[in-house]
């Protein structure tokens, strides 16, 4: 291994607002987000499961819609309760030379980029995110779209240096 | 003017009043006439030649436009050639420049030798690209030497070790599809031949779904035949000093270059048919600017042993990693595939146990197939690591192997289950920039010591990785 070779935690202060060392955790409002993307799939999946019997008419037993709708009532409250203890998991990490995100309870994930490989950094805001102060940062390697790096839940200050960072980096590479 | 072809047959064919078609027919002839003069005069102002290290275009007739290249700038010279302007004599030359937001230069319809000589020329100057060459000296033409060439034999062999299962899979499921479409605007008909069709079920039995397996198995092997001899017609696999080319297809000639430094990775599969006729059918991925996406996974049928041993060596170097500790991932691997491709499938179709009881031995021997498998599938889950490459074997009846440089790493993902963490198994994926190796359920620790060496590997050497 290379002795010059330091890839030492940038603390929080180079970018400000946060504290902490290891992980940065996201920000708290974001699980909101979460929630409401499950409450919007329940909403559409709950009338589907309820055509559902009436299409099969007499095939189907009484009790089927509302094992139906029990199911997905059941699979949400699941998921939010995996959410919502697997919030605490979620994380970025920005060092000397690559970045990181680490998320999941059931399914962990952690993902990195080293900065010499990203080719460009982008800055999003859903509608929700927008009214909570909240933006989503999305690193683009030249690998396929399913490798693209992607933190959401950032409060908008945050994401803005982040990105400047991570912009910066990238010029300064070329 | 290819497109309007199919309104021409359409108003053809289609039954309108007699004044609305003299309509329509002097519209269509209005569009055709227009359509011509508008070819004639753009090719007439069409016009390219090459000067000063520069390749230049001028094109457009009412305003003009000029293109200039710096020929150091083109990343890949491709030509490609349909059955129509095969018929004519004329191919289309695609170059390609680095850089995302430039646009794919395509010349369609030059003629064949002038095509071969530009592309030629171009390509000469790709060869000698790579920084570490110096000045891009441009002489004769480059060298090419005929590596591997496939005879109509050959593509009879490639078309029978195809993969049958898959597509007979696939195309069953097509089945599906176009049965459902269907049913849609027979509605009756179809509840009376579904309730035929189960009736039909649940008492033939064997017979019947046997001969339905054997039916798809059959489909699936016409169309790979037939799909191997527009594809892969008289392959040829040239060498030339620092790139491929490979010049194949029917109704379709492709001639596509591929610079050895632009390749990411090389996959390489055989299977129980393929190694009966001792041959390998290989996978070149290389990384190309987002426009010319469809010549990044190039397909190679038919290879022999040494055209692999060729292969690797040319993009690899003299093989390091065959001596090199062989990691196997962890018996947990077993144990989820079969879960998840034998019993879970099993369990959802148990409710067929109500039309027939007998249906458990079908059930029983799915779930007997599927241990098989997934006792193979672990067996060929293994890897091996030299400090700059690694060579993942995968796979169950067939066997894959995948084989890249370290310097060529894009993105990691480390991922790990919580029903495995007590294991200490976790799952490492490599992208690169045009495809991903994984590794999966492996010794955790190994997981985490490979992904902070490749970040390092990634983050201090200076090789291109395209």
């Amino acid at each position: 291994m290379n002795p010059d070779f330091t890839n030492s935690i940038i603390l929080p202060e180079n970018l400000p607002q946060l504290e902490g060392t290891g992980f940065n955790p996201v920000d708290r409002k974001y699980i909101w987000i979460l929630y409401i993307r499950y409450f919007f799939w329940t909403a559409v999946l709950i009338p589907i499961a309820w055509i559902f019997p009436v299409i099969l008419k007499e095939k189907a037993p009484d009790f089927l819609l509302w094992a139906l709708i029990g199911l997905v009532v059941i699979s949400m409250i699941a998921s939010m309760v995996v959410t919502k203890i697997g919030f605490t998991c979620r994380g970025y990490l920005i060092r000397e030379k690559d970045i990181a995100y680490k998320r999941g309870l059931i399914r962990y994930k952690l993902t990195s980029i080293p900065f010499n490989r990203i080719q460009h950094v982008e800055l999003n805001q859903g509608v929700l995110a927008k009214r909570m102060g909240l933006a989503t940062i999305k690193v683009y390697t030249a690998g396929s779209s399913s490798d693209d790096l992607e933190i959401p839940g950032l409060p908008i200050e945050t994401a803005g240096q982040i990105r400047e960072f991570l912009t910066g980096k990238i010029s300064a590479d070329e | 003017m290819q497109a309007f072809w199919p309104v021409i047959v359409g108003i053809l064919f289609a039954k309108h009043s007699g004044k609305k078609i003299l309509i329509i027919g002097a519209f269509v002839l209005l569009a055709v006439i227009l359509t011509l003069i508008h070819t004639i005069l753009y090719f007439r102002a069409f016009r390219f030649h090459i000067e000063n290290q520069q390749f230049i275009l001028k094109k457009g007739y009412l305003s003009r436009k000029t293109l200039t290249i710096p020929l150091d700038r083109i990343q890949n010279v491709n030509t490609n050639q349909t059955v129509f302007q095969q018929f004519l004599g004329v191919m289309s030359v695609e170059i390609d420049t680095a850089g995302t937001s430039q646009k794919e230069l395509k010349i369609s319809a030059l003629t064949k030798p002038v095509a071969v000589q530009l592309s030629r020329i171009l390509s000469s100057y790709i060869e000698v690209q790579p920084a570490e060459s110096g000045e891009a000296v441009r002489t004769a033409p480059p060298e090419e030497k005929l590596v591997m060439q496939l005879t109509n034999r050959d593509l009879l062999k490639i078309g029978i070790s195809q993969n049958h299962l898959k597509t007979a899979v696939i195309l069953f499921f097509f089945g599906i599809q176009f049965y459902n479409q269907v049913q849609q605007y027979f509605k009756e008909k179809a509840a009376e031949y579904a309730h035929e069709a189960t009736v039909f079920l649940s008492q033939s039995g064997w017979a019947i779904l046997i001969s339905l397996v054997i039916f798809f198995l059959l489909v699936s092997l016409l169309y790979s035949m037939v799909r191997t001899a527009i594809l892969f017609y008289d392959l040829r696999f040239y060498k030339l000093s620092q790139s491929y080319r490979i010049v194949s297809g029917l109704l379709t000639r492709k001639n596509v270059l591929i610079p050895f430094r632009k390749i990411q990775q090389l996959n390489w599969e055989t299977g129980p048919i393929k190694k009966l006729f001792g041959i390998y059918k290989v996978n070149i991925l290389q990384a190309t600017s987002g426009v010319a996406v469809k010549t990044a996974l190039i397909e190679m049928p038919g290879c022999l042993d040494q055209h692999i041993e060729g292969l690797k060596s040319d993009l690899f170097g003299p093989d390091e990693l065959k001596d090199q500790p062989v990691i196997r991932s962890s018996r947990v691997y077993f144990r989820r595939t079969w879960i998840y491709k034998g019993w879970i499938p099993a369990i959802l179709f148990s409710p067929l146990l109500l039309l027939n009881w007998l249906y458990v031995f079908l059930l029983i021997t799915w779930i007997l197939f599927m241990l098989i498998y997934s006792l193979l599938t672990l067996k060929k889950s293994y890897f091996q690591v030299s400090h700059g490459q690694i060579r993942v074997s995968s796979g169950a009846i067939e066997h894959h192997f995948k084989q890249m440089e370290f310097h060529k790493v894009q993105h990691l993902e480390f991922s790990q289950s919580i029903f495995y963490k007590k294991h200490g198994v976790a799952s490492l994926r490599i992208g690169n920039a045009s495809g991903f190796i994984r590794l999966p359920f492996i010794d955790e620790r190994i997981a985490r010591a490979l992904h902070d060496y490749l970040l390092y590997y990634a983050e201090t050497s200076d090789r291109v990785w395209m």
